[in-house]
């Protein structure tokens, strides 16, 4: 396979691999699946699921040359970002655990079952998440019990209980433990009120005793009404298992703010212009410190392919469930702390990509964002406009200088040690990274918002 | 009848660990659980037979 680059985050199922050819993303079906992958093929089960819109549709192809071992070269519908389960919010999570589930019983009534469940193989295609390992299928064998059943217990039912019951951040273990939180590890995170819900005192309490005992084989089996009763139990424990997103940091923000009507008509107007002034076909915006997507609606609008990045679960979950409501296809709204980005992980830091190696976007926004990375970070501003310019050609910036009441709310309990904090000093230290297109004042309100464009 | 220690029947063929432990749990809960699910989704049945015979006979 001299041209293709086989992807570091897929190595673990021995039935075939992602690779990656002239930026374009492929799967090779390898030989030792073969079998598996005609059965399935010849069942209907492929159309059925990516009608359904659970599996992320394929193709095909033979014109890509791929490893000797090859069976079949697929070319599946090409995804504009990657995302992993820790930077989702609780209903994120909670959609892909019942989009999993789906799948199981989908499969099962074709005689089929998914052996694997693991949350990186659910990603958000058209704001809604989808199944993407199309090799995740093998036939159903009478008796056997569903070997993911522990995987999905760890990459989805303890998370989402943590999330529930104690807290939505709590989502982050995930980067620690990259197969799934431990069961053991969330039931002793869980409070003791979590052991009243009946489901979850099985599914995760007794599980996670059981998993910690090593049985040897055993000889007992598994009924297929058996294997759909569990399936039916974890879809409603699931589906019973609630976060509301109230009273976080940044949920209440567009309610709780210092923009009189005049500051936030004007607010808009600039950004709307600055947007059109980017705007190309197939262009894609990250919103950066999004809040609750408000402003990346002006984005949606004016035709990009809109990310809104908030360390907020409350603020992301607000515009998550707005996103689903609206049936807005082109917004993701995602949970990411910017001055903690996710890191490359698992294996050789390759399986899991960081936060900037994913960052190509047409257009930033950082709207009322610079003075919480400069002063409520201490990040000096040219390392603040180096990361911008590592993510994205052109940048719609706020500038909220000292005098605002939300940089003073800031500096009431600190000591004001950012002497270059100011205009000439953010024009100076941006422009070394950007070239300024424009700039305007923001009526009513001593900021100003910039556009502009990374230098070559 | 097999012993404990002659057949497995933990997916041997599986790239996953299922975890021993956590498949024979799943055995034994899957099968206390099978009971309640066979008498809603039998009852579940019944019921949409009903409402159909009751439907058909309203509707002459």
């Amino acid at each position: 396979m001299p041209s293709a680059t086989r992807l570091g985050s897929s190595f673990r199922d021995p039935s075939g691999f992602v690779f990656k050819e002239a930026g374009v993303i492929y799967r090779e079906v390898g030989r030792s699946y073969a079998d598996d992958y005609e059965k399935l093929k010849a069942s209907g089960l492929f159309l059925e699921l990516t009608e359904q819109k659970i599996f992320l549709p394929f193709e095909e192809v033979s014109d890509v040359r791929s490893s000797a071992d090859a069976h079949q070269v697929l070319k599946p519908v090409q995804l504009e970002l990657v995302t992993y389960p820790y930077e989702w919010c609780f209903g994120q999570l909670k959609d892909a655990a019942l989009l999993t589930l789906q799948a199981m019983s989908v499969a099962m009534q074709k005689g089929f079952v998914l052996k694997d469940a693991t949350a990186f193989n659910v990603q958000f295609y058209a704001g809604r998440p989808v199944l993407i390992d199309t090799l995740s299928l093998e036939p159903y064998v009478e008796g056997e019990p569903w070997i993911a059943y522990r995987q999905f217990c760890r990459h989805f039912l303890a998370p989402l209980a943590l999330m529930a019951y104690v807290d939505p951040r709590l989502i982050s273990l995930f980067r620690i433990h990259i197969d799934g939180v431990p069961l053991d590890l969330a039931a002793k995170l869980l409070p003791s009120k979590a052991k009243l819900n009946l489901g979850l005192a099985a599914h995760l309490f007794m599980h996670a005793k059981a998993d910690g005992e090593q049985k040897g084989n055993a000889s007992a089996k598994v009924s297929k009404t058996a294997v759909l009763a569990l399936i039916d139990s974890l879809k409603r424990l699931i589906t019973g298992l609630d976060w509301q997103p109230g009273g976080t940091e940044w949920s209440d923000y567009y309610s709780d703010n210092n923009y009189s009507q005049a500051g936030e008509v004007s607010k808009r107007q600039i950004v709307e212009t600055f947007l059109q002034q980017s705007f190309g076909p197939d262009k894609t915006c990250w919103d950066l410190g999004a809040n609750n997507g408000e402003l990346s609606q002006l984005a949606l609008r004016a035709g990009f392919k809109t990310v809104a990045w908030d360390i907020d679960h409350g603020a992301v979950e607000q515009a998550y469930r707005w996103g689903k409501k609206t049936n807005a296809a082109s917004f993701l709204p995602l949970v990411q702390d910017l001055a903690n980005p996710s890191p490359g992980l698992g294996w050789n830091l390759e399986e899991r990509d960081s936060f900037t190696d994913r960052g190509n976007a047409d257009v930033l926004m950082a709207l009322a964002l610079i003075h919480h990375l400069a002063i409520g970070n201490n990040v000096p501003l040219g390392m603040i406009a180096q990361f911008f310019s590592s993510l994205g050609a052109n940048l719609i910036i706020e500038f909220v200088p000292k005098e605002d009441s939300q940089v003073q709310r800031i500096l009431v309990a600190r000591k004001d040690i950012f002497d270059d904090y100011h205009s000439e000093g953010f024009e100076r230290e941006f422009g070394r990274f950007f070239e300024i297109v424009e700039k305007r004042p923001v009526q009513d309100t001593a900021r100003t918002l910039y556009l502009l464009r990374r230098r070559d | 009848m097999n012993s404990m220690n002659d057949v497995s029947l933990f997916a041997p063929l599986a790239y996953i660990d299922g975890g021993s432990g956590s498949m024979i749990f799943q055995m034994l809960l899957a099968g206390i659980l099978t009971v309640g699910y066979v008498i809603r989704t039998q009852w579940t049945h019944l019921t949409a037979i009903v409402s159909r015979a009751f439907q058909k006979k309203t509707s002459h």
